[in-house]
C-alpha cells in the first residue's frame, strides 16, 4: 500500500528528534544510562515527615546490557525507574540516557515503558491502545495496521482478544498487551517494572523468551521484578537496593562463585549411608550437611567443587538423579551471603 | 497539538454513557424550552459551559489520578503539546454541540413561526464557539492540580465563591468586592459577545479580557503540568 500523506510527516519528525540528538555535541555522548548521585526524597502525608527513598543512587548501564533491581519492598525500586524515565525529578544527582536527560524527546522516542501498576483506557479495544501508542510513538501510519496485529501475536493474544474491549482483559491479557506497547517500534531502551505480576505460567515463559529476544537484539533492559529466577534467566548485572542505596551490583555470573547448599537425590532402592556421604564430601572438599534415606544435603563452595562432589558420588556408585542448589544464583548473592549459608 | 491524542479523547468522551446521558439532556431540555417559548429566541440555548463541563470534567485530572498519564508520557509527547491537545479536543467537541444546538434552536423557532436574523444566528454560534474555547481553558487548568473530575467541583466552588463576593460587594455597598466577584466568574467563563464587539461601539475590553483569561489558563495549566511529579510514590 502507497504511504498516505501522513506519514512522511512523523517520518520527518522522528528524523527530526534522531537528527537533534545526533547534533547534540555540547552534551556528553555516552552510550547507555549513566546515574550519578541520585536523590529523592518524598513528604509521607500532607504534614508528614520527608521519607528518603533514594540516597545517593550512583551506577551505570552499558547499551545493550540486560540489568536488574532487586530489593525488598519500598526500598526504592519504583522511584529509581521512576527517575530514570524523567517522571520524577530528582533533589540532587542526575540521570543521562546516550548522554541526554530521560525526559529528552530523542530518548523517549526509543524508549519501551511497562509501569508496575498498569492502568489503559479502558475503553478502548486492545488493538486501538495499541494502535493509539504507536500513533503516540510517532511510527508511520502505513504500517500501523502490520505493526499492531504482530505486537499482538508477539505477546500471545488472538486477533479475537484484540477486538475486545480492555475493560473485559483479565490481569494478565493486560499485561500481555502491555508489553506489547512496550515493544512498538522496536525501542532501544525498554524499562519493565514487575512485567510478569499477574501473568500465567504460559505468560511467564513468552515474557522470559520475549525478553531474551530484546537482549539478542542489544536493547537495553532495566527490569525491576521480585521473580528472582526471571531477573537471573534475563539479566547480565543486578543491583540489591535497600532503603534507597544501592547494597551491591553484582554480575549473575559471580553467583558460581558463592557458597550454596545442594540437595542431591538418588534413584529409590540404593542404599548410601550417612558415613559414605561425609567421606565423598571431604573427598570433593565439601561438607555433608544432613541426609535422608533418596537425598542428602551439602554444602560447597563453588562451582568446582559442585562439580568434585558430584563426580565422587557418580564414581562411588551413588546412582544420582538429581542435583539441585537450594537457592537461586541471586538469592546466594544477596538473600543469603555465603558464610551465613554454611553449617 | 497531536492528533492522536485529540482524537483518542474525542472518541473516549462519545463512548462514555455518562457523559453521552448528561450531553443529551443538556441538548435536549434547552430545546424543548424553545420549543415551548419561541419569543425567547436563543436565550435558553446558552449551554456551552454546561457541554464544556460534560466533555471537560478531568480532561488531565483523570489521567493523572488512573495513571494513564504515565505511560503516555513515557512516550515521545511533550506535556505542553498534552495539555493543549486536551484543550483542544474538549473544546472542538463543546464548540460542535453548541453550534448543533444554536442551528437546531434555529430550525424550531423557523418552524414555531419565529425565524431568527441570520445575523442573530451567526453572532450566536460565534458566541457559543468563543465561549466553548473559554470555558475549556480554566477547567484544563483546574484539571492539571485536582485529580479525576475535583476539577469541576473546584470550578464550581470558585464561581460559588465569585457569587458570595458579588452579593458580598452588594450587601456592603462595596464596588471592588463587587467587581472582583465579577471578574472571579468571568475567569471561569470567558467569552465574547460578538453582538458587541462588532456593533456600533465596539468593545475591545472583551476580546482583551476573553485572550487574557485563556491565555492565563492555558500558560498556567502548562506550567503545572511540566512541574507535576509522575508517581504513585509522590503521592505516599
Amino acid at each position: 500500500m502507497a504511504p498516505g500523506p501522513v506519514e512522511p510527516q512523523r517520518r520527518v519528525r522522528v528524523d527530526s528528534l534522531i537528527r537533534r540528538k545526533a547534533s547534540g555535541t555540547m552534551r556528553r555522548m555516552i552510550a547507555g544510562i549513566v546515574v550519578e548521585g541520585l536523590a529523592k526524597s518524598f513528604r509521607r502525608g500532607r504534614a508528614g515527615a520527608r521519607v528518603r527513598a533514594l540516597d545517593g543512587v550512583s551506577l551505570s548501564i552499558g547499551a545493550g546490557e540486560a540489568f536488574g533491581i532487586i530489593g525488598p519492598n519500598g526500598a526504592g525500586k519504583t522511584t529509581f525507574l521512576g527517575c530514570l524515565l524523567g517522571f520524577l525529578r530528582p533533589d540532587a544527582g542526575r540521570v543521562t540516557i546516550d548522554g541526554h536527560d530521560p525526559d529528552d524527546l530523542s530518548v523517549r522516542a526509543e524508549t519501551g515503558y511497562l509501569p508496575e501498576r498498569l492502568v489503559m483506557d479502558h475503553w478502548m479495544t486492545g488493538r486501538d491502545f495499541l494502535a493509539y501508542h504507536h500513533g503516540l510513538a510517532l511510527l508511520p501510519a502505513s504500517t500501523r495496521d502490520a505493526d499492531v496485529t504482530q505486537a499482538l501475536e508477539r505477546v500471545g493474544l488472538d486477533a479475537e482478544a484484540g477486538e475486545r474491549r480492555l475493560r473485559k482483559y483479565s490481569r494478565g491479557m493486560l499485561q500481555r498487551i502491555g508489553f506489547g506497547q512496550a515493544l512498538l517500534g522496536s525501542p532501544r531502551f525498554v524499562f519493565l517494572d514487575e512485567p510478569a505480576s499477574g501473568v500465567d505460567p504460559a505468560g511467564v515463559i513468552l515474557f522470559r523468551r520475549l525478553l531474551g529476544e530484546l537482549k539478542a537484539r542489544g536493547v537495553t533492559v532495566v527490569l525491576n521484578s521480585h521473580q528472582l529466577e526471571q531477573v537471573e534467566r534475563v539479566c547480565d548485572r543486578v543491583a540489591f537496593v535497600s532503603r534507597g542505596k544501592v547494597e551491591a551490583i553484582e554480575t549473575i555470573a559471580a553467583g558460581a562463585a558463592v557458597r550454596r547448599v545442594l540437595r542431591v537425590r538418588w534413584a529409590a532402592g540404593a542404599s548410601v549411608t550417612a558415613e559414605t556421604l561425609a567421606r565423598l564430601a571431604e573427598q570433593a572438599q565439601a561438607e555433608l550437611r544432613d541426609s535422608s534415606a533418596h537425598a542428602a544435603r551439602f554444602v560447597v563452595a563453588d562451582d568446582g567443587a559442585s562439580a568434585r562432589l558430584l563426580q565422587a558420588l557418580v564414581g562411588a556408585g551413588v546412582p544420582v538423579a538429581e542435583a539441585t542448589p537450594e537457592e537461586s544464583r541471586l538469592e546466594r548473592l544477596f538473600l543469603e551471603p555465603g558464610p551465613e549459608v554454611v553449617t | 497539538m497531536n492528533g492522536t491524542l485529540i482524537t483518542a479523547l474525542l472518541r473516549q468522551r462519545l463512548t462514555s454513557p455518562l457523559r453521552l446521558a448528561f450531553l443529551v439532556m443538556a441538548m435536549t431540555f434547552p430545546l424543548l424550552i424553545v420549543a415551548a417559548d419561541p419569543s425567547s429566541g436563543f436565550a435558553a440555548v446558552e449551554t456551552s459551559l454546561v457541554f464544556a463541563w460534560i466533555f471537560g470534567a478531568g480532561m488531565i485530572g483523570q489521567d493523572t489520578s488512573s495513571g494513564v498519564l504515565q505511560l503516555l508520557l513515557a512516550r515521545p509527547v511533550r506535556r505542553d503539546v498534552y495539555a493543549l491537545s486536551r484543550w483542544f479536543a474538549v473544546s472542538l467537541a463543546t464548540a460542535a454541540a453548541a453550534v448543533a444546538q444554536v442551528g437546531l434552536a434555529a430550525l424550531i423557532l423557523s418552524a414555531r413561526g419565529a425565524r431568527p436574523e441570520p445575523g442573530a444566528v451567526g453572532f450566536a454560534w460565534a458566541n457559543h464557539v468563543t465561549s466553548a474555547f473559554g470555558a475549556t481553558a480554566p477547567l484544563l487548568l483546574l484539571s492539571t492540580f485536582t485529580p479525576g473530575i475535583g476539577d469541576l467541583g473546584l470550578l464550581w466552588l470558585i464561581y460559588m465563591c465569585g457569587g458570595i463576593l458579588q452579593m458580598a460587594g452588594g450587601a456592603f455597598h462595596s464596588p471592588a468586592v463587587l467587581q472582583a466577584g465579577h471578574e472571579v466568574q468571568d475567569f471561569l467563563n470567558p467569552m465574547i459577545d460578538f453582538a458587541k464587539v462588532i456593533g456600533p461601539a465596539t468593545s475591545w475590553y472583551e476580546v482583551l479580557a476573553y485572550l487574557s483569561s485563556v491565555t492565563l489558563s492555558l500558560a498556567l495549566a502548562i506550567v503545572i503540568l511540566n512541574r507535576k511529579e509522575l508517581s504513585y510514590a509522590s503521592a505516599a
